[in-house]
């Protein structure tokens, strides 16, 4: 009897171990990569901008990683100027911030400050 | 990551034909940037485009002690010796030096 019931336990404990891992997410696309080339016209607008963006990732619970600017091109054709990387709790919260008033609100700025704009969702790899 | 230390981004699109030859090629070019100093700081695969347009599919970045050491690690025979396996894994690369804002 306590043979039969060791075992049992042991193929319980192997079953739920097996749901767990099966049940285990899939990556998410929870780092919000913002790449662009700036309106140099509109240049002085841009730290008024991104001050405000600041605020709605924050809203949205985004925490930058990141904000880089361009030194030099070593290879391709396709460089931005600049990029920022927000992450945020979960791919929601950037459909969310992307669909929300506050970001919305910030489009004529945003238009006005930037000659190319791409806003794309990353998983980070490990 | 420190501040003030350039980067070395690298944006790509992999050429679905020699994803297994990709493998093989990341394995030797992060050892490179590692003979040169440089210290993986991210690497991100897309999930999905937002806005815009020719959003890479994948993004690495890698910090360097200074703009030298990149210049360096792109010119050493290394680098260029895997001139031939990055065309063939990648049908779009682009690499630029970028500092913190």
């Amino acid at each position: 009897m306590k043979t039969i019931t060791k075992t049992f336990i042991a193929a319980l404990f192997i079953v739920l171990i097996s749901a767990t891992s099966f049940a285990q997410e899939p990556a998410e696309g929870n780092t919000l990569v913002i790449s662009a080339v700036i309106n140099k016209e509109n240049k002085a607008k841009l730290p008024e901008y991104l001050g405000k963006m600041k605020e709605v990732f924050k809203e949205f619970e985004g925490t930058p990683v990141g904000k880089y600017k361009r030194i030099s091109i070593i290879d391709g054709d396709a460089t931005p100027e600049m990029i920022a990387i927000i992450e945020f709790p979960n791919q929601e919260a950037i459909t969310n911030m992307i669909e929300s008033d506050s970001y919305q609100g910030l489009s004529d700025l945003r238009e006005s400050v930037f000659s190319e704009l791409s806003l794309s969702t990353y998983a980070k790899q490990n | 990551m420190e501040e003030n230390r350039p980067l070395l981004v690298i944006t790509a699109i992999a050429n679905k034909q020699n994803m297994e030859e990709l493998q093989q090629y990341l394995g030797r070019v992060m050892q490179i940037f590692g003979q040169h100093g440089g210290k993986p700081v991210g690497r991100y695969k897309t999930i999905e485009q937002l806005t815009g347009e020719d959003t890479p599919e994948m993004i690495a970045m890698i910090e360097f002690t200074d703009t030298e050491s990149i210049k360096d690690m792109i010119s050493s025979e290394g680098f260029q010796g895997l001139s031939e396996m990055r065309a063939r894994v990648f049908d779009k690369l682009n690499l630029m030096i970028c500092g913190g804002m």
